[in-house]
């Protein structure tokens, strides 16, 4: 039971920071004056705040299917960005990150996967790939598949540390 | 039940208050005489009769109540396309812009004022958006601004709110693509009173039944004044039943004229009264009314009948446009307005003026009403429906979730993910390359026919489905049920296996193209190139680009056929294969072209099986959520291979059989992709995708007769034109890390240097998943 709730707890932590990040992080890059403003990302950035705050509701409800409803609302918002803009990595992580918190173990691991293939090797997305290796452990530990968490955990400790280096 | 109940009291009420009124008169009348109860048979007589009428009534009433308070009509499903969605950076005409404001009935106006209402000059737009109520939010009507610039969008902003706000994302209410009609064909859009125009209910009134709010279901002044109308012409003129003796005869009778039912119809609509209030039998009668025919299909109420003849909500309807609908509650087909133009605009001037003498409309306002012409639509709105095709793959995908009977009745509202501006493109592609320019290429090449689907290229979304070069007509659905040869379209799976084998084989493996035989059981066979030459030792990539086939069968036989057949589980195909033979490297096989999709849909995802749908979301008739199919995906290859693999496809579209056709496309297009033809020209296939899209394309005759055509030849030159009008996103793949380029002969190409595979691979959490 504590064990449950620790990794609750861990979850709703990286997640609220992720999807706050990612917001802010788009915000800037689209306020930048080197970056052209790319005005198609003020689309995608308006749904992932909705999705943001779809999340957030859900996570402060307390009944089950209100909670639901309320994560396959930040979903929707995700996938309607995602038809937007198909390779933006981060809509990826944030639909991993709603149906990690939904227990949704091997979708959550497979979008993260997703948005780590349209990360690539851009350095702009290292931070995304650990959270996504981070994501990919806990999933991992949802299923109780331990030789994939300690896989998933060694990838992003090894990105971790090419990147703070 | 508690209504019931409660009905009953009241009933039993009034009855003992009855009793007690006669005793008091009783009471009043004649003083007590000790003999308490004298018979007279006339009483039992009496009672008798009251019993039999009470009964009879009663059953009336059971009849009524049931009726008005269960589900009063079965309702058809209604499809919807994928909305148009505007925002700053889309890809998109002014004239496409305004082709889809009037489909969805929007009005050209100088000065927009309401809903539906819109403004265009050149590269600007002002629209007055409808409200509509979606899976996710209750979109509000808003006023927005929209600019083009280099047939893209280059601003949207929201005037709605007092100050100009750009706007991120502004959404058109979904195009209506399909309904699922129940049993008797009946179709209609419910209103509510509280909708319902004001001067579509004074209109009403004052022709049908201008004592409506006054009587008690049955006006004997009515009767009485048609009666006198009557006599007067010597002809029947005027009706004298009540809107809810009208309702009555429609909801509960039949149509036969005896004096029973005009007794239980007077009863009937008593009792109604009697229940109900003025606005539920007002609503009730709005959305009951018969108002038009189009073919097996009757037009009921007043919300589909404003769809019907305007192609626009009940609510947008102008004075003499609601005029119009109440003139036809007479006789819809003896006042049809494409029938009988003439006729109808002389009956709703004369429902007009009668509004004026009843001081409903003032004479200005009526003079202007009838100014204006019928306004009717040319086409009979929400009558026939376009893609039979597609509509036939989302009643498949229907039919998992929901049954037959709740399909037809429960007025479900359908979300589907059709694109109608691709779906058009696809459509208009395949027509004129067929007749004008394919069936003239080859002499054998006539009756041709075709398939084309068109996907999301990482969501799996099913964005277009053509069938035939007469896509409006349902028959034989080639896309989902055409089982065709596949051809060279197998060779991705052989390449791939031998890919995610990174140690043995990368892209400029040498790969043997020289004479090969092999014992069958059926002999031996030997495997031969289109162009009859062998071509040596050949790079790995060049032999797919080029699509040799002595090489390919070559490494097929070499890595093993169960080995490739699982990679074609692995990449989507269901389809068991009793045996395996060696001819399936060369496509032997027979897919439908929506098992093509899927198969190629994981390549095109870049290694992730997508299950391909066509509906988003559903709702219930009053907007509530009932169901979403969400994105769901499942890596089936790492990343890596896969990569390698759309390389080589890529190749295929530079140096390879699509480079002739690719050269006329958009450079700055990256596309992968590959040709399909199968033995003596029978089928052309083409599958192409680029980071937005995936295509399949396939090409050939209903009776399975060669037609002279290879996959370049035929089906490219179709998605050509279809790339070239729809001018998709087309960006090169992102180098996945572990992949690293290396120049080899002047050539840059990828190379697998991670030995690390992907954890889902199918070797961590996804192991034994397929």
């Amino acid at each position: 039971m504590n064990q449950i709730n620790k990794k609750s707890i861990l979850i709703k932590f990286i997640l609220i920071i992720t999807l706050i990040v990612t917001v802010e992080n788009l915000a800037l890059a689209a306020a930048s004056d080197y970056f052209k403003e790319d005005s198609s990302s003020s689309a995608v950035k308006a749904l992932l705040i909705d999705a943001s705050n779809a999340y957030k509701r859900g996570m402060q409800e307390t009944d089950p299917v209100k909670k639901n409803q309320a994560f396959e609302q930040a979903a929707a918002s995700l996938e309607r960005a995602l038809r937007i803009n198909p390779r933006q990595p981060t809509i990826w992580h944030n639909l991993a990150g709603v149906r990690l918190t939904q227990g949704d173990w091997m979708r959550a691991a497979n979008l993260a996967t997703k948005s780590n293939m349209h990360a690539g090797n851009d350095p702009k997305y290292y931070e995304l790939r650990i959270r996504n290796w981070m994501l990919i452990t806990l999933a991992c530990e949802g299923m109780g598949d331990m030789t994939c968490a300690r896989e998933a955990r060694n990838r992003a400790q090894n990105l971790a540390q090419a990147l703070y280096q | 039940m508690r209504r019931t109940k409660t009905f009953q009291n009241i009933r039993r009420g009034r009855a003992n208050y009855a009793t007690a009124g006669a005793r008091r008169r009783t009471l009043h009348r004649r003083p007590p005489r000790r003999r308490a109860f004298s018979f007279r048979w006339y009483w039992l007589l009496f009672i008798i009769i009251m019993f039999f009428c009470g009964s009879y009534v009663s059953e009336l009433d059971v009849q009524v109540r049931a009726k008005f308070e269960g589900q009063r009509w079965a309702l058809p499903a209604r499809v919807y396309a994928s909305p148009l969605e505007l925002y700053t950076g889309l890809r998109l005409t002014p004239s496409r812009l305004s082709k889809e404001l009037n489909e969805l009935g929007y009005q050209n106006t100088s000065a927009p004022k309401k809903a539906g209402e819109y403004w265009h000059n050149k590269n600007e737009f002002l629209i007055i958006t409808r409200a509509f109520k979606f899976w996710d939010a209750s979109d509000l009507s808003r006023t927005v601004q929209i600019r083009f610039a280099d047939n893209q969008i280059s601003s949207v902003r929201d005037l709605s709110h007092n100050g100009k706000r750009a706007s991120p994302l502004i959404r058109l209410e979904p195009k209506l693509i399909g309904k699922i009609y129940p049993a008797h064909n009946e179709d209609r859009i419910l209103v509510r009173s509280g909708e319902v125009p004001k001067h579509l209910i004074d209109a009403l009134i004052a022709m049908e039944d201008r004592n409506f709010y006054h009587h008690w279901g049955v006006s004997v002044m009515g009767m009485l004044r048609a009666f006198v109308a009557n006599f007067r012409a010597g002809k029947l003129v005027q009706g004298g039943s009540t809107l809810t003796q009208q309702l009555v005869k429609n909801f509960y009778l039949s149509s036969e004229r005896t004096l029973k039912r005009k007794i239980n119809e007077a009863i009937m609509a008593l009792l109604l009264e009697w229940h109900y209030s003025k606005d539920e039998i007002l609503e009730t009668y709005l959305n009951e009314v018969y108002l038009g025919q189009s073919g097996k299909r009757a037009i009921h109420g007043v919300g589909l009948a404003a769809r019907f003849y305007f192609n626009r909500p009940l609510n947008e309807l102008d004075l003499s446009q609601l005029a119009l609908l109440v003139s036809l509650v007479r006789g819809a087909s003896l006042y049809n307005p494409r029938k009988h133009p003439k006729r109808a605009l002389a009956r709703r001037n004369l429902v007009l003026d009668v509004m004026v003498k009843q001081g409903k409309i003032t004479a200005a306002e009526a003079q202007h009403a009838k100014a204006m012409p019928l306004g009717i639509t040319k086409k009979k709105s929400e009558s026939v429906f376009p893609y039979p095709a597609f509509m036939a793959l989302v009643r498949q995908q229907l039919h998992r979730d929901y049954n037959e009977e709740d399909l037809r009745s429960e007025g479900l509202q359908i979300f589907t993910t059709l694109n109608p501006l691709i779906q058009n493109a696809a459509e208009k592609a395949m027509e004129n390359a067929l007749k004008k320019k394919l069936e003239k290429k080859r002499p054998k090449a006539t009756n041709l026919e075709g398939a084309m689907i068109v996907t999301s290229s990482d969501q799996g979304e099913i964005l277009a489905m053509v069938n035939g070069k007469n896509t409006r007509y349902a028959g034989f659905n080639r896309p989902l049920e055409a089982k065709r040869q596949i051809g060279s379209l197998m060779k991705p799976a052989i390449f791939l296996t031998a890919l995610e084998q990174y140690q043995t084989y990368n892209l400029i493996t040498p790969l043997n193209d020289g004479p090969y035989k092999l014992k069958t059981k059926s002999g031996i066979w030997r495997p031969k190139n289109y162009d009859h030459r062998y071509h040596g030792y050949v790079p790995l990539y060049r032999v797919l680009a080029k699509s040799y086939n002595v090489a390919t069968v070559r490494l097929g036989m070499e890595l093993g056929l169960n080995k490739i057949t699982h990679t074609l589980r692995r990449l989507g195909v269901k389809r068991k294969f009793n045996r395996l033979y060696p001819s399936m490297l060369l496509g032997s096989i027979t897919l439908t072209p929506l098992e093509v999709t899927q198969m190629y849909q994981t390549i095109a995802s870049g290694g992730f099986r997508v299950p391909l749908r066509s509906i988003r979301n559903v709702l219930d008739r009053n907007g509530k959520p009932l169901q979403r199919y969400s994105l769901s995906i499942e890596e089936r290859f790492d990343a890596k291979p896969i990569f390698l693999l759309n390389y080589a496809l890529q190749q295929v579209m530079k140096e390879g059989t699509g480079r002739y056709v690719s050269r006329t496309l958009p450079k700055e297009l990256v596309f992968a992709g590959k040709t399909g033809t199968t033995n003596n020209y029978r089928d052309s296939w083409f599958v192409g995708f680029g980071s937005e899209l995936l295509t399949v394309t396939w090409v050939g005759r209903d009776d399975n007769k060669p037609m002279g055509l290879t996959g370049a030849s035929g089906a490219m030159i179709i998605w050509r034109d279809f790339i070239k009008s729809v001018h998709p996103n087309a960006t090169a793949p992102i180098t996945p890390s572990g992949v690293e380029w290396r120049n080899i002969d002047g050539k840059d190409i990828p190379f697998i240097v991670d030995e690390q595979m992907g954890m889902g691979s199918g070797s961590l959490f996804f192991a034994g998943m397929y």
